[in-house]
């Protein structure tokens, strides 16, 4: 889980937070940790595991436009061909019945 | 680059305090403080003991020993070892005039039914003492059991909340012995205590260490029969477990039930068992 958090904070570059639960729902097992990364991908805090804990992290915000000015992912993307692709995958996939490529 | 098959080692300080957490949180929302085991000698049943002991305090757990004539003496002795060590409150109903009073009924009943019928009076007796005790039937059920079939339905299958559910076999072995369960019980061979020299590695005609490591890649891993193949286990094995584990569907699940209005439990009716706790 935190290394899924970790891949989006570095990915969007930006500050990422997770709140999990603590505790039983219906049986089943939750287990806290939760975390704040930073858009460089750095874990900032955590709180402990199958603990409840209020957990604070101060965000630098100046550290997005660092963060940014080295890796400028987000400037580099081309957001009107992404939208285009994504509409025609989906006329597609409504002719096709949304068959292709598909596992289960 | 293959990525490493899903193996059966656990973390067994992780698991023991999970499940500890979780018998003391789902018995409290229950309304209840108290557990009741049925304890029988085995490695099973004495790992819930030494659980409950711990999330309850053992003065909270009361440990019910139901022998019949035909069980061995040392699941008894080996019963005594696990309430020594934990200190849990324990009785001693034999379940031998009940199963006698019904096999005299139906005297031609063979080892299935017998057995089946020990696995049920059991039931009776463990939820009777439920009552007294005000006390949370807690089941030992164990991953392997319950995906192969291999329990009594309404018997040792019966309980409020089971903790070992979701273990194998072998890693109820690796979390008793972390516990500090007595290593006679750990050592000898599983056995439902039915009748005389039952083993159920040898009912089942495959060891639980064979079946646990084909289960963890078809169930946990879903790696599909062929895949399991690839890893080195014959077709047949294979395909004999995955019928099994089919055809015992119907001991997870509660019964249907045929819907006939426009709300039916179980079908339109769902709501969490935790619902309003």
């Amino acid at each position: 889980m935190e290394h899924i958090h970790q891949a989006y904070a570095s990915l969007f570059t930006v500050f990422a937070a997770h709140a999990n639960r603590v505790g039983f729902e219906d049986g089943l097992n939750f287990w806290g940790g939760s975390t704040v990364f930073d858009p460089d991908g750095r874990r900032l805090v955590q709180s402990p595991y199958h603990q409840e804990a209020v957990t604070l992290a101060e965000l630098d915000l100046a550290q997005l436009s660092r963060t940014r000015a080295r890796l400028p992912l987000l400037r580099d993307e081309r957001t009107a061909l992404t939208l285009r692709e994504l509409l025609r995958i989906q006329t597609a996939g409504a002719g096709l019945g949304g068959k292709e490529g598909g596992h289960d | 680059m293959t990525e490493p098959a899903p193996d059966l080692t656990i973390n067994t300080d992780l698991a023991r305090q999970i499940l500890v957490e979780f018998l003391r949180t789902e018995i409290q929302r229950a309304g209840f403080s108290r557990g009741v085991i049925g304890l029988s000698g085995g490695v099973d049943s004495a790992l819930a003991c030494y659980l409950a002991a711990e999330a309850l305090g053992p003065e909270n757990v009361l440990a019910v020993r139901m022998p019949y004539t035909s069980s061995a003496p040392e699941s008894y002795e080996h019963a005594e070892l696990v309430v020594r060590a934990t200190g849990v409150r324990e009785r001693t109903l034999p379940v031998t005039p009940m199963a006698d009073a019904l096999f005299e009924l139906v005297p031609d009943a063979g080892s299935i039914r017998r057995g089946n019928v020990f696995a049920r009076l059991r039931m009776i007796l463990l939820y009777d003492q439920s009552a007294e005790f005000q006390g949370l039937v807690i089941g030992t059920g164990n991953k392997t059991e319950i995906l192969l079939g291999y329990t009594t339905l309404y018997g040792d299958s019966a309980c409020a909340l089971n903790p070992l559910g979701d273990l194998y076999k072998t890693q109820i072995r690796q979390l008793a012995r972390a516990m500090g369960v007595p290593e006679v019980i750990l050592a000898k061979p599983p056995s439902a205590d039915l009748w005389l020299g039952q083993t159920d590695e040898g009912e089942l005609g495959f060891t639980y260490e064979q079946v646990d490591r084909l289960l963890v890649l078809l169930v946990d891993g879903r790696y599909s029969p062929q895949a399991c193949v690839e890893q080195g286990f014959s077709a047949a094995f294979v395909e004999q477990v995955l019928e099994r584990i089919r055809r015992n569907q119907y001991k997870r699940l509660p019964p249907p039930i045929a819907k006939l209005s426009n709300r039916t439990v179980g079908y339109d009716f769902l709501y969490l068992r935790d619902w309003g706790t």
